[in-house]
């Protein structure tokens, strides 16, 4: 089997759909992020791919390797803001910090 | 001041309102003054427009004319004709009495005369306006002192009537700004090719652009117009803001509200309407006299009704808005100018009915019909001056409301007789409930309660006494206001009618 | 990226000396902070003052070159000033809120000023991008800036709470975003805007990645806006948030969300203009309609707001679909495009500015009304009687409403009036009388703040708090408001100018 463009946009578009499932059903914060981060690594492997077979040039891996290190630093910030709500609620699932509902 | 006479008289009040928010809230006394003295440069000027006015020619005068955003074309375009002019005037005169009738206003001084000085710069600025965009923006730039003046200083329910009034109004403002960005778009400055908010350029049927040529598009425009200007006068069904905003008010600001903002729909129907959408104002005119005879008897008929004395004289100024629609509609020489006549008498004729129930509301703190009686013996001179306003109000032959009510009736008669007729009645319910209302305040048996009530003093009778010697004397001789303004009414109707 | 041509190094650090001054102005405050001990807290502030004043002087002065610099990533020109001044005004002004909050209740948070200038650094690299990598980039940066702004206050659970939904559904958008990035990437062969635009232009692109990509984009250009239905967060955090932090987001990154939406849309207009235009046109009008019903029945000022800013995305939407009009409509109307356009592009940036004023002026009241240390002015019905406590701060937050809700002669008005008369001129009356409709819905809710304040008397609860450096700087916005309203002509002038650069 020829592997080819299609195959790997196929990768990216199932761990998407995991990730987006993962943000979906899941309650408790750290699991949301999770599921964010396998969307983000899901574009990565769309842009290493296009990288390879559209442009023939680099442009698609310099952005991953930026979206690698941006991913990094969003989840160092998401922890120590999901760290905060602990302390205040003393809890991490998201749906039962609701206290701004009306 | 002579050469910019006009923006003196809008921007003085403006000064006025500037000085005393530099005045500290405790002295009242200082604060008043300076809010007469500077409500009185205004009427002084009325009076130097009235003396120098050409009444011979349709022309604007007084113009003043400069750019102000170039990238839209808008203007500082002010000038004044023989139909602003009596607006003016009623302005100016009312204003300044106002101030001097709101003298024992209490509750937060400085605002209240602030507030009023700056309505009142509002409402000359809107009848001096000749650019569609300063026009608007003088008519709601009028709204904002008007709602706090309502909101802050009215009667129990004045949150109410004060959003009421508002958002009523802006409703109807906003149908005029989509008309005015339609016209802007659709006119053509002659002189540039650019599109204009110039209303004397709009006014030219040549500078129309085919779409506005369209009739369908016409009809449409006059009815955004007419919604826009009707929630103004108020005309049925758009009347509901108006008892409640009036019965809330203080007794200054209905004077206002009745005598002066209520012609700003026929103001502004007779202004933009009728000269820059002459063909729409003729298809339209018959549905106008109905909408003047609705006014008429419906206005008289829930005035029958009432027995708050305020809501009574609010339902009577529906009732002779009626007449202005009325004679509008018949695009007669008389009608028309018997209509305007009739703006500027029921705006003092009101005036002075406001005036005279906010004498006995000082003194009784209420304005029940049925809870006063007899006060005749009482209140003697009180019950002269209001019994003369009354009179006037039903259009007593030798009074002011009499001519132009007549004027209106000649005029209307030939062209819609039936619709004539039936408004004819009017008069007689108002007669009723007028002279219901005298029997029930002023004869019959005398409550004891208000044994002790002073009469009429003397602050009072300053107010009430200009406004009455004008009613009297344009009632016996309505030359003065008819000279200023049959030139340009007349010429109004030759662009109407053809 | 275009071919690496070896840079001239002396334009490019003289053209990105704004951005070194900003990013290294964060710098130097975080180390100040952390090394020396003896500063008072308080002259942070004057440092973050500093850095911001030095980044307007040195814009002003240098002459910044135009045009792209770093390989195309960022576009300098009149476009990228015009933002940087603003986000520095901007910035200014939350750090003197901020900073007089801070010193009335004796309560610091020293991250605040680094994360801020971040934050405006990330904004200035938005506004200036000129590739999607720099899109990207200054998105995040911004984004993680704010995410701890709004949720960084110690101790302070709605604070904390904000923050968290603030950054799941932040994240979760800039997900999808990226994914948008990676299929327009995979469309056109290369991340820079000229190369989209050339790939545009020779109709290379395959139509159902182009499509894809810029719908997923739009999700993340939405969440930035607070455009409906990506709107969700929006109530909770600007309600968690400290009022000085929900002023700057209100004002600051809605600005920076359309000032990169804007250049996309223009970038991507010639091709997907037939499909960019009905989308954009049922998100207006669901946006502000939403937005003005659901803030009627808001009782608290800060979630009020938060729907009068879905609401004003709304409007600002409409200038945006005003603008792309032209291109799908027949022969006759794109002889009068590009006026259109442009005069589109300087009502949105023009009412970018006005909405600013408005709104800062408004937080900035909200911010020192809070009788309690770390709680904010919400509750409308606490204001009772604020005009006889504090007349100057319920005057300046009068104006600020009622030019919220478009009343002359504020700059409110100008700025819908801008909008509205573009939209009327490219044939979209029914839409222009939708926007007018609902600006008049959203009348009612801004007139209650000012009922409460003027015509309710003072009760037990009511408001007492106030700092007087804030009531002066949101007075100082409340003239301005009335000003650009009297005098709207240069400023729309000069915003004619700045939109042609971008306006191809």
């Amino acid at each position: 089997m020829n592997v080819g463009l299609p195959h790997f946009l196929t990768v990216g578009a199932i761990l998407f759909a995991l990730g987006l499932f993962a943000v979906m059903s899941r309650r408790n914060a750290i699991g949301i992020l999770m599921g964010v981060e396998l969307m983000l690594n899901a574009s990565n492997i769309n842009f290493v791919a296009f990288s390879r077979y559209v442009e023939h040039a680099v442009d698609g891996q310099i952005m991953a390797a930026f979206v690698i290190v941006l991913a990094a630093a969003e989840a160092a910030v998401a922890l120590a803001i999901v760290l905060a709500m602990y302390r205040n609620f003393g809890t991490a699932n998201a749906d039962v910090v609701q206290s701004l509902k009306r | 001041m002579g050469e910019h006479i006009l923006s003196w008289m809008t921007f003085f009040p403006v000064i006025g309102a500037a000085v005393i928010a530099f005045i500290p809230s405790e002295r009242k006394e200082i604060i008043k003054t300076v809010a007469a003295a500077a409500a009185a440069v205004p009427l002084i000027l009325a009076v130097q427009l009235f003396v120098n006015f050409d009444r011979g020619t349709a022309a604007f005068q007084f113009v003043e004319h400069y750019t102000w955003i170039k990238s839209f074309n808008i203007e500082y375009y002010m000038g004044i004709d023989g139909l602003s002019v009596p607006m003016v005037l009623l302005t100016a005169l009312l204003s300044f009495l106002c101030i001097i009738a709101s003298w024992n206003i209490s509750k937060a001084t400085k605002g209240y005369f602030a507030l009023f000085l700056i309505l009142e710069a509002a409402m000359i600025g809107v009848f001096c306006a000749l650019d569609f965009f300063l026009f608007y923006l003088f008519w709601e730039l009028m709204l904002l002192p008007m709602y706090f003046l309502i909101g802050i200083w009215g009667g129990p329910r004045r949150e109410y009537a004060a959003i009421k009034f508002f958002l009523y109004t802006l409703a109807g403002s906003v149908l005029m700004l989509l008309a005015m960005i339609a016209f802007y778009l659709n006119v053509q400055d002659p002189n540039t090719g650019g599109h204009t908010f110039n209303m004397l350029f709009m006014m030219d049927q040549a500078n129309h652009s085919a779409w506005l040529k369209a009739t369908d598009i016409r009809h449409l425009l006059w009815l955004g117009l007419f919604i826009g200007f009707a929630i103004k006068v108020p005309i049925f069904p758009f009347h509901t803001w108006l008892p409640d905003a009036h019965v809330e008010a203080p007794t200054a600001v209905s004077v206002i509200l009745a005598g002066v903002l209520l012609k700003m729909g026929t103001y502004g129907l007779l202004r933009i309407s009728y000269p820059i959408l002459p063909d729409a104002a003729v298809w339209f005119s018959f549905t106008l006299a109905i909408f003047g005879a609705i006014n008429i008897l419906y206005g008289a008929y829930c005035a029958m009704a009432q027995t708050d004395m305020k809501k009574l004289v609010a339902y009577s100024s529906i009732s002779h808005m009626g007449y202005v629609l009325l004679g509008m509609s018949a695009m007669t020489s008389a009608g028309i100018n018997g209509a305007v006549l009739q703006m500027f008498n029921h705006g003092t004729i009101t005036a002075m009915m406001f005036l005279c129930v906010g004498v006995i509301y000082d003194r009784a703190h209420h304005r029940e019909i049925n809870g006063f009686g007899g006060l005749g013996l009482q209140m003697p001179l009180y019950t002269s001056v209001f019994s003369f306003a009354l009179f006037a109000a039903i259009g007593l032959p030798g009074l002011s409301g009499f001519v132009s009510e007549a004027m209106i009736f000649i005029g209307v008669f030939p062209v819609y007789r039936t619709v004539a007729i039936i408004s004819a009645l009017g008069i007689i319910i108002g007669a009723a409930y007028v002279l219901w209302m005298l029997q029930r305040v002023f004869l019959g048996p005398k409550n004891e309660k208000y044994d002790d009530l002073p009469d009429i003093s003397g602050r009072e009778m300053f107010t009430l006494v200009p406004i009455g010697i004008l009613v009297l004397l344009l009632g016996i001789y309505p030359m003065p206001v008819l000279d200023l303004m049959k030139v340009s009414l007349n010429n109004l109707i030759k662009v109407v009618a053809g | 990226m275009n071919d690496l041509a070896i840079p001239d190094f002396g334009r490019e650090i003289a053209a990105l000396l704004p951005f070194l001054i900003v990013a290294g102005g964060g710098l130097l405050v975080m180390v100040t902070d952390a090394l020396v001990k003896t500063l008072r807290k308080d002259h942070l502030s004057y440092l973050v003052l500093l850095v911001l004043l030095s980044v307007i002087v040195v814009q002003t002065t240098s002459g910044t070159p135009e045009g792209p610099v770093l390989n195309g990533l960022l576009l300098l020109g009149n476009f990228s000033r015009f933002f940087t001044y603003l986000f520095v005004v901007i910035g200014v002004l939350t750090t003197i809120f901020a900073t007089g909050i801070f010193d009335r209740d004796g309560n610091y948070r020293p991250e605040f000023y680094p994360l801020l200038l971040f934050a405006i650094l990330g904004m200035m690299v938005l506004a200036a991008a000129n590739d999607l990598l720099t899109v990207y980039l200054g998105l995040e940066t911004m984004s993680l800036a704010t995410y701890v702004l709004a949720g960084g206050v110690r101790g302070n659970a709605p604070s904390s709470e904000a923050g968290f939904k603030y950054l799941m559904l932040g994240g979760f958008s800039s997900a999808f975003f990226l994914m948008g990035v990676a299929f327009v990437y995979g469309a056109c062969g290369g991340t820079g805007f000229d190369q989209i635009a050339a790939a545009l232009h020779s109709g290379s692109a395959p139509m159902p990645f182009l499509t894809l990509g810029t719908g997923l984009m739009l999700v993340g250009f939405g969440f930035k806006v607070a455009m409906v239905p990506f709107h969700m967060w929006t109530p909770d955090v600007y309600d968690g948030a400290p009022a000085y932090v929900t002023g700057f987001m209100a004002t600051a990154i809605k600005a920076a969300g359309f000032a990169i939406l804007l250049r996309f849309v223009l970038l991507t207009e010639p091709m997907l203009a037939f499909a960019w235009y009905p989308v954009l046109t049922v998100l207006a009008v669901l946006t502000m309609s939403l937005g003005n019903i659901v803030a009627l029945v808001q009782g608290n000022i800060k979630r009020m707001l938060a729907w009068s800013s879905i609401a004003h995305a709304g409007y600002l939407l409409l200038g945006i679909v005003a603008i792309l009009a032209p291109a799908l409509g027949g022969p006759e109307m794109m002889a009068r495009a590009k006026g259109i356009v442009e005069e589109g592009g300087a009502a949105l940036l023009f009412y970018l500015v006005g909405y600013a004023l408005m709104n800062l002026a408004a937080f900035g009241i909200i911010n020192v009304m809070g009788t309690e240390p770390g709680v904010d002015g919400d509750q409308i019905s606490r204001y009772a009687g604020l005009s006889r406590r504090q007349p100057v701060a319920a005057a300046t937050l009068a104006v600020a409403m009622l030019s919220l809700a478009g009343i002359p002669p504020m700059v409110g008005f100008m700025a819908k009036f801008y909008i509205f008369s573009v939209v009327v001129k490219a044939g979209l009356i029914p839409l222009a009388i939708i926007g007018v409709i609902n600006s008049l819905i959203s009348v009612y809710y801004y007139l209650r703040v000012i009922v409460v304040m003027y015509m309710h008397d003072t009760a037990e609860d009511s408001y007492q708090g106030t700092e007087w450096v804030s009531v002066a700087a949101a007075g100082l916005l409340a003239f301005l408001i009335i000003y650009l309203g009297v005098m709207p002509e240069a400023f729309h002038r000069g915003a004619e100018i700045v939109f042609r650069q971008i306006s191809f």
